[in-house]
């Protein structure tokens, strides 16, 4: 049995004065991999950057309620978002690489945090982190070659080497599969589920079917509510609220 | 499912696959109709000459080709839908649901199909002596089947009564006595009385059959256990039915090979219940998400 990571309690957010958000209250289990799906505007990629604040940077928004990560009060003043985005990473919809070398895309994270003590460390870190997202393979000959000339499966996995360089503990995955082909997502979904033995992953989604294959348990939210939240199974086979299925089932958007 | 989908041609398609269902259920129904024409027919004109058995015989043939089409295209348009639409919940159990149900419809096809042979072939027999066994052959045939039965090594196919009535033949006696005017009075009677018995089957298994495309036009779980419960009433009249044919061969072992045929009309009359029930079934699946197994 998984243990509780993420803990959310009566969470509501706000946009000026638009709710966003309903009394949200969930667990994210760790080492598990949790979907977040519901129509645009339902508030679900809202709740995942509350997840590592970064929603603190849009000036209207506000929220309450508590989000707990390990028992750490997410939202605590006295805790520094750098040092809670270094725990919990994430992947954008769109590949954005930085305008460096691949190698220096992944080696970026570990330099500005410190957390190598050598060249040769840090070269390995980056094979490593490389190897583990399937792309040494195929650039191991352009590693210092611009990040721009991969193509967009690949600079999204360069993204996820970039991410899990600096060892996070949670990878949030905002649409990551959006912006690619289905055999660049094939080898994503192949990538989530290998990751998932190692880190906590969040992933929001359009696409049912990738939420039903890659995720051990789905939230559906909807209008700024978690309507329901369970077993992936049991939300595609049985979901329990009618708007769950509804929407599943392409009756609501 | 009360609300249509965002793509309507999504729910055209869903309405074609269960309209394909209840068309195929319809042709099921004119099929046990004609059959309960036929065994109409044999309990009022048994010792007429005509072609009309043969004529029936012959359409019920005919509609289980139609049913089997049915089934084929509803195969198709269960895997068109599972490979663009990729169902889920509800969707995706009415789905799974079409094929399974379309293949109990046809095997219920099949069965009255082969009701319908056994009734042409025991109306080709009529008469032909040579086709039954004179009571010495059936002492002898009957004394190498239990051998054959207590050594379990019983050709389950060769001579097929069916696993009940073989078990009741273990401690079977049948007349070998030349027969009396009495006996083959009482034989006619149990025979008539098998006839009616024949047709209170199928006029239960008509109306379970109706109760069916209700049960799927209006996805109701009632309507369903009503239709399993019929079964159980089925199950009785089968088994009595085959009682009474023991009792048939106990009094004119010489008619064995017509009785048999009786033995295998009866069986698959028993199967026809099952496999309405087996189809009705998945609704409640479709409705509940439970499959129940017997």
């Amino acid at each position: 049995m998984s243990n509780k990571k993420i803990i959310v309690e009566n969470v509501n957010a706000f946009y000026g004065a638009k709710q966003a958000l309903f009394d949200v209250n969930l667990h994210v289990l760790e080492k598990e991999v949790t979907a977040f799906i519901g129509p645009s505007g339902c508030g679900k990629s809202t709740f995942l950057r509350c997840l590592n604040r970064m929603n603190d940077l849009i000036e209207i928004f506000s929220m309450n309620g508590s989000i707990t990560i390990d028992g750490v009060e997410v939202n605590s003043q006295s805790l520094d978002p750098v040092e809670l985005r270094m725990k919990v990473g994430m992947v954008f919809q769109k590949p954005n690489p930085f305008p460096k070398s691949i190698f220096e895309n992944v080696a970026y994270g570990l330099r500005i945090h410190g957390l190598v003590s050598n060249k040769k460390e840090l070269e390995e870190i980056v094979k490593d982190c490389l190897e583990r997202v399937g792309l040494l393979g195929e650039i191991k000959d352009r590693l210092h070659d611009s990040a721009f000339g991969l193509s967009g499966g690949q600079q999204q996995r360069l993204c996820i080497a970039r991410t899990i360089a600096i060892n996070p503990e949670v990878i949030l995955m905002d649409e990551p599969c959006s912006a690619l082909d289905p055999i660049a997502t094939a080898k994503i979904e192949n990538l989530i589920g290998e990751l998932s033995s190692k880190y906590t992953i969040i992933i929001v989604t359009h696409s049912m079917q990738q939420a039903a294959r890659v995720s051990n348990h789905t939230a559906f939210f909807h209008l700024g509510k978690l309507v329901e939240f369970g077993k992936t199974q049991d939300i595609f086979s049985n979901p329990k609220d009618k708007k769950t299925e509804d929407y599943i089932t392409g009756r609501i958007g | 499912m009360g609300m249509g989908h965002i793509v309507k041609s999504y729910d055209n398609e869903l309405e074609n696959l269960k309209k394909l269902l209840i068309e195929m259920m319809e042709t099921n129904l004119d099929q046990l109709n004609l059959l309960y024409d036929l065994i109409n027919y044999k309990a009022n004109m048994l010792d007429i000459n005509s072609n009309f058995s043969a004529e029936i015989c012959n359409k019920v043939s005919d509609i289980d080709v139609k049913i089997n089409s049915f089934d084929i295209k509803i195969i198709e348009e269960s895997l068109k839908i599972f490979s663009l639409r990729n169902p889920v919940a509800y969707d995706l159990r009415f789905v799974f649901s079409a094929s399974h149900v379309s293949s109990n419809l046809e095997r219920l096809g099949d069965n009255a199909k082969a009701i319908a042979r056994h009734m042409k072939k025991a109306e080709e027999n009529r008469g032909n002596v040579e086709r039954h066994m004179s009571k010495e052959e059936f002492g002898e045939y009957l004394s190498s089947m239990r051998d054959l039965h207590t050594s379990n090594r019983f050709p389950r196919r060769s001579f097929s009564f069916g696993r009940n009535a073989r078990r009741n033949m273990k401690n079977f006696e049948p007349n070998l006595e030349e027969n009396n005017e009495q006996d083959l009075m009482q034989a006619r009677t149990i025979l008539g009385v098998i006839i009616n018995k024949y047709l209170e089957i199928l006029h239960i298994l008509v109306e379970m059959l109706h109760l069916t495309i209700d049960a799927f036009n209006y996805m109701s779980v009632d309507i369903y256990k009503k239709v399993q419960g019929m079964d159980t009433k089925v199950d009785a009249l089968t088994n009595e039915v085959s009682h009474l044919l023991l009792r048939e061969i106990h009094l004119i072992p010489e008619r064995t090979a017509d009785i048999r045929l009786n033995f295998l009309v009866n069986r698959a009359l028993e199967r026809m219940g099952d496999h309405i029930v087996a189809a009705c079934r998945y609704v409640n699946f479709i409705e509940e998400n439970t499959m129940i197994y017997n």
